[in-house]
Protein backbone atom coordinates (compact mmCIF):
# COMPACT_ATOMS: atom_id res chain seq x y z
CA UNK A 1 0.00 0.00 0.00
CA UNK A 2 2.85 2.29 1.02
CA UNK A 3 4.76 1.29 -2.15
CA UNK A 4 1.71 2.04 -4.20
CA UNK A 5 1.44 5.50 -2.62
CA UNK A 6 5.19 6.14 -3.20
CA UNK A 7 4.91 5.13 -6.81
CA UNK A 8 2.22 7.70 -7.48
CA UNK A 9 3.24 10.92 -9.26
CA UNK A 10 3.98 13.92 -6.99
CA UNK A 11 0.98 15.92 -8.14
CA UNK A 12 -1.41 13.07 -7.28
CA UNK A 13 0.23 12.53 -3.90
CA UNK A 14 -0.03 16.22 -3.00
CA UNK A 15 -3.61 16.37 -4.19
CA UNK A 16 -4.52 13.32 -2.12
CA UNK A 17 -2.76 14.75 0.94
CA UNK A 18 -4.71 17.99 0.57
CA UNK A 19 -8.08 16.42 -0.11
CA UNK A 20 -7.94 13.74 2.58
CA UNK A 21 -8.53 16.03 5.63
CA UNK A 22 -11.33 17.81 3.78
CA UNK A 23 -12.99 14.49 2.97
CA UNK A 24 -12.66 13.34 6.60
CA UNK A 25 -14.18 16.59 7.84
CA UNK A 26 -17.05 16.30 5.36
CA UNK A 27 -17.72 12.71 6.49
CA UNK A 28 -17.55 13.82 10.14
CA UNK A 29 -19.96 16.66 9.35
CA UNK A 30 -22.44 14.12 8.02
CA UNK A 31 -21.95 11.57 10.80
CA UNK A 32 -21.97 14.04 13.73
CA UNK A 33 -24.65 16.20 12.12
CA UNK A 34 -26.91 13.24 11.45
CA UNK A 35 -26.49 11.75 14.91
CA UNK A 36 -26.47 15.05 16.83
CA UNK A 37 -29.41 16.60 15.01
CA UNK A 38 -31.52 13.44 15.37
CA UNK A 39 -30.76 13.39 19.11
CA UNK A 40 -31.59 17.07 19.43
CA UNK A 41 -34.80 16.64 17.43
CA UNK A 42 -35.76 13.80 19.74
CA UNK A 43 -35.09 15.99 22.79
CA UNK A 44 -36.99 18.95 21.31
CA UNK A 45 -40.03 16.77 20.59
CA UNK A 46 -39.92 15.48 24.18
CA UNK A 47 -39.67 19.07 25.42
CA UNK A 48 -42.60 20.13 23.23
CA UNK A 49 -44.79 17.28 24.50
CA UNK A 50 -43.80 17.93 28.11
CA UNK A 51 -44.61 21.63 27.66
CA UNK A 52 -48.09 20.66 26.47
CA UNK A 53 -48.48 18.34 29.48
CA UNK A 54 -47.24 21.11 31.79
CA UNK A 55 -49.71 23.62 30.32
CA UNK A 56 -52.54 21.08 30.63
CA UNK A 57 -51.63 20.25 34.22
CA UNK A 58 -51.28 23.93 35.17
CA UNK A 59 -54.71 24.70 33.73
CA UNK A 60 -56.21 21.59 35.36
CA UNK A 61 -54.72 22.46 38.74
CA UNK A 62 -56.03 26.00 38.52
CA UNK A 63 -59.54 24.71 37.66
CA UNK A 64 -59.45 22.15 40.47
CA UNK A 65 -58.19 24.68 43.02
CA UNK A 66 -60.85 27.22 42.07
CA UNK A 67 -63.66 24.63 41.93
CA UNK A 68 -66.22 25.95 44.35
CA UNK A 69 -69.44 23.99 43.96
CA UNK A 70 -70.92 23.07 47.31
CA UNK A 71 -71.76 19.56 48.44
CA UNK A 72 -75.45 20.55 48.28
CA UNK A 73 -75.20 21.32 44.56
CA UNK A 74 -73.39 18.06 43.89
CA UNK A 75 -75.92 16.02 45.84
CA UNK A 76 -78.78 17.91 44.12
CA UNK A 77 -77.30 16.89 40.76
CA UNK A 78 -76.88 13.31 41.96
CA UNK A 79 -80.51 13.21 43.12
CA UNK A 80 -81.82 14.86 39.93
CA UNK A 81 -80.45 11.92 37.94
CA UNK A 82 -79.79 9.15 40.48
CA UNK A 83 -77.40 6.26 40.03
CA UNK A 84 -80.02 3.53 40.43
CA UNK A 85 -83.66 3.04 39.51
CA UNK A 86 -85.47 5.84 41.37
CA UNK A 87 -88.96 4.31 41.31
CA UNK A 88 -89.46 4.41 45.08
CA UNK A 89 -88.18 7.98 45.45
CA UNK A 90 -90.29 9.13 42.50
CA UNK A 91 -93.43 7.48 43.94
CA UNK A 92 -92.76 9.10 47.28
CA UNK A 93 -92.24 12.49 45.63
CA UNK A 94 -95.46 12.14 43.59
CA UNK A 95 -97.42 11.30 46.74
CA UNK A 96 -95.82 14.23 48.53
CA UNK A 97 -96.76 16.80 45.87
CA UNK A 98 -100.21 15.22 45.45
CA UNK A 99 -100.86 15.77 49.16
CA UNK A 100 -99.56 19.33 48.90
CA UNK A 101 -101.69 20.14 45.83
CA UNK A 102 -104.84 18.57 47.27
CA UNK A 103 -105.32 15.76 44.77
CA UNK A 104 -105.83 12.08 45.42
CA UNK A 105 -103.18 9.77 44.01
CA UNK A 106 -104.07 6.08 43.57
CA UNK A 107 -103.14 2.97 41.59
CA UNK A 108 -99.43 3.72 41.36
CA UNK A 109 -97.77 1.13 39.12
CA UNK A 110 -94.37 0.78 37.57
CA UNK A 111 -94.37 0.15 33.86
CA UNK A 112 -90.79 -1.07 33.63
CA UNK A 113 -87.68 0.69 32.55
CA UNK A 114 -85.91 1.46 29.29
CA UNK A 115 -82.46 2.73 28.44
CA UNK A 116 -81.43 5.20 25.76
CA UNK A 117 -77.70 5.87 25.31
CA UNK A 118 -76.70 5.55 28.95
CA UNK A 119 -79.76 7.39 30.24
CA UNK A 120 -82.44 5.04 31.54
CA UNK A 121 -85.98 5.80 32.53
CA UNK A 122 -88.64 4.11 34.60
CA UNK A 123 -92.29 4.52 33.73
CA UNK A 124 -94.87 5.11 36.44
CA UNK A 125 -98.62 5.14 35.91
CA UNK A 126 -101.19 6.39 38.39
CA UNK A 127 -104.63 7.88 38.74
CA UNK A 128 -105.20 11.38 40.07
CA UNK A 129 -108.51 12.84 41.20
CA UNK A 130 -109.20 16.44 42.08
CA UNK A 131 -110.51 19.71 40.76
CA UNK A 132 -109.32 20.91 37.36
CA UNK A 133 -107.10 23.59 38.88
CA UNK A 134 -105.54 21.33 41.48
CA UNK A 135 -104.98 18.65 38.83
CA UNK A 136 -103.24 21.14 36.56
CA UNK A 137 -101.11 22.39 39.45
CA UNK A 138 -100.17 18.79 40.26
CA UNK A 139 -99.28 18.01 36.63
CA UNK A 140 -97.09 21.13 36.50
CA UNK A 141 -95.45 20.22 39.80
CA UNK A 142 -94.49 16.76 38.50
CA UNK A 143 -91.80 18.38 36.41
CA UNK A 144 -90.40 20.27 39.39
CA UNK A 145 -89.46 17.24 41.47
CA UNK A 146 -86.16 15.49 41.83
CA UNK A 147 -85.43 12.91 40.38
CA UNK A 148 -86.26 14.51 37.04
CA UNK A 149 -89.69 13.28 35.99
CA UNK A 150 -91.70 14.10 32.90
CA UNK A 151 -95.34 13.62 32.01
CA UNK A 152 -95.35 11.20 29.06
CA UNK A 153 -99.06 11.01 28.53
CA UNK A 154 -102.33 11.70 30.29
CA UNK A 155 -105.98 10.80 29.83
CA UNK A 156 -108.15 13.35 31.57
CA UNK A 157 -111.91 13.33 32.00
CA UNK A 158 -114.11 15.77 33.86
CA UNK A 159 -117.51 15.19 35.44
CA UNK A 160 -119.34 17.52 37.75
CA UNK A 161 -116.41 19.82 38.42
CA UNK A 162 -114.12 16.92 39.32
CA UNK A 163 -111.30 15.80 37.08
CA UNK A 164 -109.78 12.36 36.89
CA UNK A 165 -106.51 11.74 35.11
CA UNK A 166 -104.64 8.57 34.29
CA UNK A 167 -101.10 9.79 34.02
CA UNK A 168 -97.91 8.12 32.79
CA UNK A 169 -94.62 9.63 33.83
CA UNK A 170 -91.02 8.90 33.07
CA UNK A 171 -88.32 9.26 35.73
CA UNK A 172 -84.71 9.25 34.61
CA UNK A 173 -81.61 7.64 36.06
CA UNK A 174 -78.09 6.81 34.88
CA UNK A 175 -75.11 5.02 36.39
CA UNK A 176 -72.28 7.20 37.68
CA UNK A 177 -69.16 7.49 35.52
CA UNK A 178 -66.89 4.59 36.40
CA UNK A 179 -63.61 5.86 34.96
CA UNK A 180 -61.62 8.87 36.03
CA UNK A 181 -59.44 10.22 33.22
CA UNK A 182 -55.67 10.03 33.59
CA UNK A 183 -53.83 12.82 35.45
CA UNK A 184 -52.59 14.39 32.23
CA UNK A 185 -56.04 14.40 30.61
CA UNK A 186 -57.31 17.99 30.30
CA UNK A 187 -60.39 19.08 32.18
CA UNK A 188 -62.72 21.99 31.50
CA UNK A 189 -64.41 24.15 34.07
CA UNK A 190 -68.19 24.32 34.24
CA UNK A 191 -69.55 26.54 31.47
CA UNK A 192 -72.14 29.22 32.14
CA UNK A 193 -74.89 27.05 30.63
CA UNK A 194 -73.84 24.15 32.88
CA UNK A 195 -73.93 26.47 35.90
CA UNK A 196 -77.39 27.56 34.80
CA UNK A 197 -78.51 23.89 34.75
CA UNK A 198 -77.12 23.51 38.28
CA UNK A 199 -79.11 26.54 39.41
CA UNK A 200 -82.24 25.05 37.86
CA UNK A 201 -81.82 21.66 39.52
CA UNK A 202 -81.10 23.30 42.86
CA UNK A 203 -84.66 24.63 42.75
CA UNK A 204 -86.20 21.16 42.21
CA UNK A 205 -88.26 19.75 45.07
CA UNK A 206 -85.84 17.46 46.87
CA UNK A 207 -86.94 14.17 48.41
CA UNK A 208 -86.87 13.97 52.19
CA UNK A 209 -84.85 11.08 53.51
CA UNK A 210 -85.38 10.11 57.12
CA UNK A 211 -82.79 8.22 59.09
CA UNK A 212 -83.97 5.48 61.39
CA UNK A 213 -82.20 5.40 64.73
CA UNK A 214 -81.48 2.00 66.26
CA UNK A 215 -83.71 1.06 69.18
CA UNK A 216 -82.31 1.62 72.65
CA UNK A 217 -82.94 -1.90 73.90
CA UNK A 218 -80.04 -4.30 73.80
CA UNK A 219 -82.06 -7.13 72.25
CA UNK A 220 -82.22 -10.71 73.46
CA UNK A 221 -79.09 -11.36 75.46
CA UNK A 222 -79.68 -15.14 75.60
CA UNK A 223 -81.17 -16.16 72.26
CA UNK A 224 -80.63 -19.88 72.98
CA UNK A 225 -81.63 -19.65 76.63
CA UNK A 226 -84.98 -20.49 78.15
CA UNK B 1 17.37 37.01 -18.12
CA UNK B 2 15.67 34.76 -15.57
CA UNK B 3 16.37 31.08 -15.98
CA UNK B 4 14.45 28.34 -14.18
CA UNK B 5 16.14 25.15 -13.24
CA UNK B 6 14.29 22.03 -12.25
CA UNK B 7 16.41 19.97 -9.90
CA UNK B 8 13.58 17.70 -8.81
CA UNK B 9 12.89 14.39 -10.53
CA UNK B 10 10.23 14.55 -13.24
CA UNK B 11 7.69 12.52 -11.27
CA UNK B 12 7.78 14.99 -8.36
CA UNK B 13 7.05 17.98 -10.55
CA UNK B 14 3.83 19.84 -9.69
CA UNK B 15 2.31 22.36 -12.00
CA UNK B 16 1.75 25.94 -10.81
CA UNK B 17 -1.97 25.77 -11.32
CA UNK B 18 -2.13 22.64 -9.14
CA UNK B 19 -0.09 24.39 -6.44
CA UNK B 20 -2.61 27.21 -6.48
CA UNK B 21 -5.50 24.77 -6.22
CA UNK B 22 -3.79 22.85 -3.42
CA UNK B 23 -3.34 26.10 -1.49
CA UNK B 24 -7.01 26.78 -1.83
CA UNK B 25 -7.86 23.23 -0.70
CA UNK B 26 -5.57 23.54 2.33
CA UNK B 27 -7.21 26.82 3.27
CA UNK B 28 -10.57 25.09 2.88
CA UNK B 29 -9.29 22.27 5.12
CA UNK B 30 -8.54 24.73 7.91
CA UNK B 31 -11.85 26.49 7.48
CA UNK B 32 -13.79 23.23 7.40
CA UNK B 33 -12.02 21.86 10.49
CA UNK B 34 -12.75 25.07 12.39
CA UNK B 35 -16.30 25.01 11.07
CA UNK B 36 -16.71 21.40 12.11
CA UNK B 37 -15.39 22.11 15.60
CA UNK B 38 -17.76 25.04 15.98
CA UNK B 39 -20.61 22.89 14.66
CA UNK B 40 -19.79 19.99 17.00
CA UNK B 41 -19.42 22.28 20.02
CA UNK B 42 -22.68 24.05 19.08
CA UNK B 43 -24.56 20.80 18.76
CA UNK B 44 -23.10 19.58 22.05
CA UNK B 45 -23.99 22.80 23.83
CA UNK B 46 -27.50 22.77 22.44
CA UNK B 47 -27.87 19.11 23.43
CA UNK B 48 -26.78 19.90 26.99
CA UNK B 49 -29.12 22.92 27.10
CA UNK B 50 -32.05 20.83 25.79
CA UNK B 51 -31.33 18.05 28.28
CA UNK B 52 -31.29 20.54 31.16
CA UNK B 53 -34.55 22.09 29.88
CA UNK B 54 -36.18 18.65 29.58
CA UNK B 55 -35.06 17.65 33.08
CA UNK B 56 -36.46 20.89 34.47
CA UNK B 57 -39.74 20.31 32.64
CA UNK B 58 -39.91 16.70 33.83
CA UNK B 59 -39.47 17.69 37.45
CA UNK B 60 -42.08 20.47 37.22
CA UNK B 61 -44.51 18.08 35.46
CA UNK B 62 -43.96 15.51 38.21
CA UNK B 63 -44.67 18.14 40.85
CA UNK B 64 -47.81 19.29 39.02
CA UNK B 65 -48.97 15.68 38.72
CA UNK B 66 -48.66 15.18 42.46
CA UNK B 67 -50.52 18.48 43.09
CA UNK B 68 -53.31 17.44 40.68
CA UNK B 69 -53.51 14.01 42.32
CA UNK B 70 -53.94 15.74 45.68
CA UNK B 71 -57.09 17.43 44.23
CA UNK B 72 -58.63 14.09 43.25
CA UNK B 73 -61.87 14.68 45.15
CA UNK B 74 -62.48 17.98 43.31
CA UNK B 75 -61.79 16.22 40.01
CA UNK B 76 -64.27 13.47 40.86
CA UNK B 77 -66.87 16.09 41.75
CA UNK B 78 -66.37 17.98 38.46
CA UNK B 79 -66.57 14.76 36.45
CA UNK B 80 -69.70 13.66 38.31
CA UNK B 81 -71.30 17.11 37.88
CA UNK B 82 -70.51 17.25 34.16
CA UNK B 83 -71.85 13.73 33.68
CA UNK B 84 -75.07 14.53 35.60
CA UNK B 85 -75.51 17.86 33.76
CA UNK B 86 -75.17 16.12 30.41
CA UNK B 87 -77.77 13.51 31.52
CA UNK B 88 -80.07 16.25 32.84
CA UNK B 89 -79.86 18.12 29.52
CA UNK B 90 -80.53 14.88 27.68
CA UNK B 91 -83.56 14.14 29.89
CA UNK B 92 -84.86 17.70 29.55
CA UNK B 93 -84.58 17.47 25.76
CA UNK B 94 -87.12 14.61 25.73
CA UNK B 95 -90.55 15.85 24.71
CA UNK B 96 -93.07 16.04 27.50
CA UNK B 97 -96.85 16.00 27.31
CA UNK B 98 -97.11 18.80 29.87
CA UNK B 99 -96.74 21.53 27.23
CA UNK B 100 -99.69 20.17 25.28
CA UNK B 101 -101.81 19.85 28.45
CA UNK B 102 -101.05 23.44 29.42
CA UNK B 103 -101.79 24.65 25.87
CA UNK B 104 -105.16 22.88 25.75
CA UNK B 105 -106.19 24.26 29.13
CA UNK B 106 -105.07 27.73 28.09
CA UNK B 107 -107.59 27.47 25.22
CA UNK B 108 -110.48 26.41 27.42
CA UNK B 109 -109.47 28.38 30.49
CA UNK B 110 -111.45 31.47 29.49
CA UNK B 111 -114.71 29.60 29.00
CA UNK B 112 -117.47 29.68 31.58
CA UNK B 113 -117.80 26.99 34.24
CA UNK B 114 -120.48 25.22 32.22
CA UNK B 115 -117.87 23.86 29.83
CA UNK B 116 -116.28 20.53 30.68
CA UNK B 117 -113.86 18.16 29.04
CA UNK B 118 -115.36 14.82 28.14
CA UNK B 119 -112.13 12.97 27.54
CA UNK B 120 -108.68 14.42 26.88
CA UNK B 121 -105.93 12.17 25.53
CA UNK B 122 -102.59 13.87 25.42
CA UNK B 123 -99.02 12.82 24.83
CA UNK B 124 -95.91 14.66 23.71
CA UNK B 125 -96.99 14.73 20.05
CA UNK B 126 -100.73 15.10 19.81
CA UNK B 127 -103.87 15.94 21.72
CA UNK B 128 -107.36 14.64 21.13
CA UNK B 129 -110.34 15.54 23.23
CA UNK B 130 -114.09 16.03 23.37
CA UNK B 131 -115.76 18.96 25.08
CA UNK B 132 -119.24 19.66 26.29
CA UNK B 133 -120.04 23.31 25.62
CA UNK B 134 -123.39 24.59 26.83
CA UNK B 135 -123.71 27.99 25.20
CA UNK B 136 -123.22 29.54 21.78
CA UNK B 137 -121.00 32.23 23.30
CA UNK B 138 -118.63 29.65 24.79
CA UNK B 139 -118.52 27.71 21.51
CA UNK B 140 -117.77 30.87 19.53
CA UNK B 141 -115.20 32.02 22.09
CA UNK B 142 -113.48 28.62 22.07
CA UNK B 143 -113.36 28.39 18.28
CA UNK B 144 -112.00 31.94 18.07
CA UNK B 145 -109.29 31.19 20.61
CA UNK B 146 -108.35 28.00 18.71
CA UNK B 147 -108.17 29.97 15.47
CA UNK B 148 -106.20 32.88 16.87
CA UNK B 149 -103.80 30.81 18.95
CA UNK B 150 -100.57 29.64 17.43
CA UNK B 151 -100.09 26.76 19.84
CA UNK B 152 -100.70 23.79 17.58
CA UNK B 153 -99.40 22.83 14.18
CA UNK B 154 -102.74 21.46 13.01
CA UNK B 155 -106.22 21.31 14.44
CA UNK B 156 -108.81 18.85 13.09
CA UNK B 157 -112.46 18.96 14.08
CA UNK B 158 -113.15 15.23 14.44
CA UNK B 159 -116.78 15.44 15.59
CA UNK B 160 -119.45 17.99 16.22
CA UNK B 161 -122.86 17.32 17.77
CA UNK B 162 -125.67 19.18 19.42
CA UNK B 163 -128.57 18.30 21.62
CA UNK B 164 -130.89 20.77 23.32
CA UNK B 165 -130.24 19.55 26.87
CA UNK B 166 -126.47 18.87 26.81
CA UNK B 167 -125.44 21.59 24.34
CA UNK B 168 -122.60 21.12 21.90
CA UNK B 169 -120.22 18.15 21.88
CA UNK B 170 -117.03 19.09 20.06
CA UNK B 171 -114.29 16.60 19.22
CA UNK B 172 -110.86 17.95 18.25
CA UNK B 173 -107.53 16.42 17.36
CA UNK B 174 -104.47 18.63 17.48
CA UNK B 175 -100.82 18.10 16.64
CA UNK B 176 -98.40 19.92 18.90
CA UNK B 177 -95.58 22.10 17.59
Amino acid sequence: MEDLFKSLPGSVKETLKAILPLSIVIILFFVVGNFGISKINDLRSQIASQEVVKATLTQKLSILQSFSQTTDTISAAAIAIPETNPLIIASSQLKSIAARDGVSLTNIKSGGSAATSGLSNVTTTFQVDGTRDSLLTFLNDIETIAPITQVSSARISETGGQATANVTTKTYWAPYPSVIPSVTQPITDLTSSEKQVLTQISSLIQPVFSTLTPSASGGNTAPFGQ
Amino acid sequence: MRVSFNLLPENLLISKSLIKSLKTIRALNVISIVGFLVFAVGIGAYFVYSTITLNGLNSSVDQLKSEVSAQESSEQQIILLKDRISDIESAKSQKSALGNITDVYSLIGNLSGNTSIGELDVDSGKVSFTMNIKSNEDLTGFMQSVESSNLFESVVLTSFGYNPTGGYVVGLSMVGK
